[in-house]
């Protein structure tokens, strides 16, 4: 045994695979993700969301709307294990489409694994709704802050509705802690992504009208104070925000 | 309500020993009694320009010297006058060359707070990058940098100031103390300010003004709104500081007839028309008003904002759809506010004159001349 382990040429091969035991185990800790990204994709139906220019059918009625600007709040985000669940400080996103990179959210998280379920809000919880602190996007002065005395908008969406010739604007503003909505996204990854940190989310500006009641811009080109309008409003963005399928995949080709 | 918010921001001289140390400054002593409310919410000073007192007091001697523009005539407070809230009372301020621009002189106060693009246009990303404009342009200040250096190196004072503030005399320096000073230009004792302390309580027809301008209409659910929230945020009074949600088309002229904007900057169609909201701080002393002073009073500017708004493509769908009347007739954009509504709301725009921010002299002429102004405007006043 002691020739065996003295013999030159054994001393060599063993200090070789312990040096390229080392560089692998460098490789990937070099390579290993320390963040977590969460990118959102937004479509309108079928087709990419293009602000402004693009034209797309009312999904529950006749003529056609565009969007000028789409924002909405995610918030208290939660990554959810058999047995743990990470949350994350201060987590109240922003979510607008208006940049010519992706929408992604990037957390300091050194993987996903063992995570099944990605939870999270649409809107903001009541605490922070009635709250003049600012933290994450929250900010009292922003777009989505009406006064204090009402809170946050947690889903706005202006544009414009044209039918028969005639033009109408679009502008939905739903807000009230009663409409704060929890999404839990099953995270299904196949094997081979099992390390992988990334997460990409589908946002279906078309589930705003047609999810679980018929919202028809044709007749209601705006909601803000009304609480039944903003309510229906708000029972179909709880389904805004799903995992990506098939559009988002081929979006993503 | 209020809290203070103190910065406690220093200079770190930085020397790198391979290449040697650059000329630092001599001193550097924090501002420490910097504050303001914390209903403003967070703000940013740039990590290499940090506020100093040596910054901002080179800043308000700069901001004032006429040493800056090429006939030694024209300061920056030509057209930005504490007394007017740093406007100029003109409908677009002149220069040197004697020819009236293309804009009105914006308001100079909270600074750190709403838009942080600047000029009406928005084509300068920071105070820094804005500063040295108006002093190379040839009909504002029409200086040249390089003389301008000359002249402030060879000056009996300057030197020593720029030494103990940034270490040498350059454009670069000369912008960040403009910057720095007006980075101090802070507004937060008007009646408002004191209402939202809970110190005083507005009048009937002021708080009926102030709820007005915080609520978008919505008559399905009977709420009356004047729809000045829909851009000027509720404490702040300014636009947007969030990318570029701080420039709005508030319905100034028709199609034909829209100038470009923050198109000129973005090169976007969708954002032909539109221009900078600006801060209300103090808004009843800074007439006339809109980026080109088109209007002389603040009842003109309600009356273009409930019945005067002319159509256009990039026009703001807000003030489009705000209407406090259920139905109206077919293609009219209106506000349908009352003129008692109206006068609500200028009442509540007069709470926003703060008179100790007019008149701290922390922030007036280094050299004394600031008293002609005053008298003008107490006579415009009049």
């Amino acid at each position: 045994m002691n020739n065996f382990l003295t013999s030159k040429r054994v001393r060599r091969v063993l200090w070789g695979a312990l040096v390229a035991m080392l560089m692998m185990a460098l490789g990937a800790w070099s390579f290993w993700p320390n963040t977590v990204v969460i990118t959102l994709h937004p479509f309108v139906g079928t087709q990419p969301l293009t602000l402004n220019e693009k034209v797309y059918q009312n999904p529950v009625g006749v003529g056609e709307f565009s969007v000028r600007d789409f924002q909405f709040f995610m918030s208290n985000i939660r990554f959810v294990s058999n047995d743990a669940t990470q949350t994350v400080m201060d987590s109240y996103h922003l979510v607008r489409f208006d940049d010519a990179a992706p929408m992604a959210l990037v957390f300091d998280a050194s993987s996903l694994l063992g995570v099944h379920t990605l939870e999270f809000g649409i809107g903001v919880d009541s605490a922070a709704n009635s709250s003049l602190k600012s933290r994450g996007d929250l900010d009292p002065n922003g777009r989505m802050a009406w006064s204090w005395e009402v809170g946050y908008k947690f889903v706005l969406l202006e544009g414009g509705f044209e039918h028969q010739g005639q033009a109408h604007p679009l502008v939905y503003h739903v807000g009230f802690s009663e409409n704060y909505k929890t999404i839990r996204v099953p995270l299904n990854r196949p094997w081979y992504q099992m390390f992988s940190a990334k997460v990409d989310l589908l946002v279906d500006v078309k589930a705003l009208f047609d999810a679980v009641h018929g919202v028809n811009m044709a007749d209601v080109n705006t909601i803000k104070f009304d609480r039944q309008d903003a309510r229906r409003m708000a029972d179909n963005y709880a389904h805004l925000v799903i995992p990506c399928d098939n559009r988002c995949v081929q979006g993503l080709k | 309500m209020f809290r203070t918010l103190v910065t406690t921001t220093s200079v770190a001289g930085i020397c790198i020993g391979l290449f040697g140390c650059k000329q630092e400054p001599l001193t550097a002593t924090p501002l420490k009694d910097f504050e303001a409310p914390f209903v403003f919410g967070h703000f940013q000073v740039p990590a290499d320009n940090a506020l100093t007192v040596e910054r901002v007091a080179l800043g308000r001697l700069l901001f004032y010297d006429p040493i800056l523009s090429k006939n030694n005539q024209v300061s920056c407070a030509s057209c930005h006058q504490q007394a007017r809230a740093f406007a100029d009372g003109k409908h677009t301020s002149v220069g040197v060359s004697g020819k009236p621009l293309a804009f009105n002189s914006m308001s100079l106060v909270n600074l750190l707070w709403g838009p942080q693009h600047f000029f009406w246009d928005g084509r300068a990303k920071s105070l820094e990058a804005q500063a040295l404009v108006p002093i190379q342009h040839p009909d504002e200040m029409g200086q040249d940098l390089d003389i301008l250096v000359k002249e402030l190196s060879t000056h009996a004072e300057y030197p020593s100031l720029f030494a103990a503030a940034y270490g040498d005399i350059s454009p670069q320096h000369i912008a960040a103390a403009l910057a720095s000073f007006q980075r101090t230009l802070i507004s937060a004792n008007s009646r408002y300010d004191q209402y939202l302390r809970g110190e005083i309580t507005l009048t009937d027809q002021e708080e009926l003004g102030r709820k007005l301008f915080m609520a978008h209409p919505d008559a399905k659910a009977s709420q009356r709104g004047g729809n000045c929230i829909d851009c000027h945020s509720q404490f702040v009074t300014a636009g947007f500081s969030t990318r570029l949600d701080g420039f709005s088309n508030n319905g100034l002229d028709v199609e034909a007839d829209l100038k470009p904007g923050l198109a000129a900057v973005t090169g976007k169609p969708e954002h032909r028309g539109l221009f900078k909201v600006p801060s209300l701080r103090n808004i009843a002393v800074t007439a006339p008003y809109m980026h080109d002073g088109r209007f002389a009073t603040l009842a003109q500017v309600l009356a273009h904002y409930n019945s005067g708004i002319e159509p256009s493509t990039t026009l703001s769908p807000l003030i489009v759809e705000a209407n406090n009347q259920v139905s109206d007739t077919a293609g009219a954009i209106s506000l349908n506010l009352s003129e008692s509504e109206q006068q609500a709301i200028i009442a509540f725009l007069h709470t926003l004159t703060d008179t100790d921010f007019l008149t701290n002299p922390a922030f007036s002429d280094p050299f004394n001349r600031a008293q002609d102004a005053t008298a003008q405007v107490s006579k415009d006043a009049r």
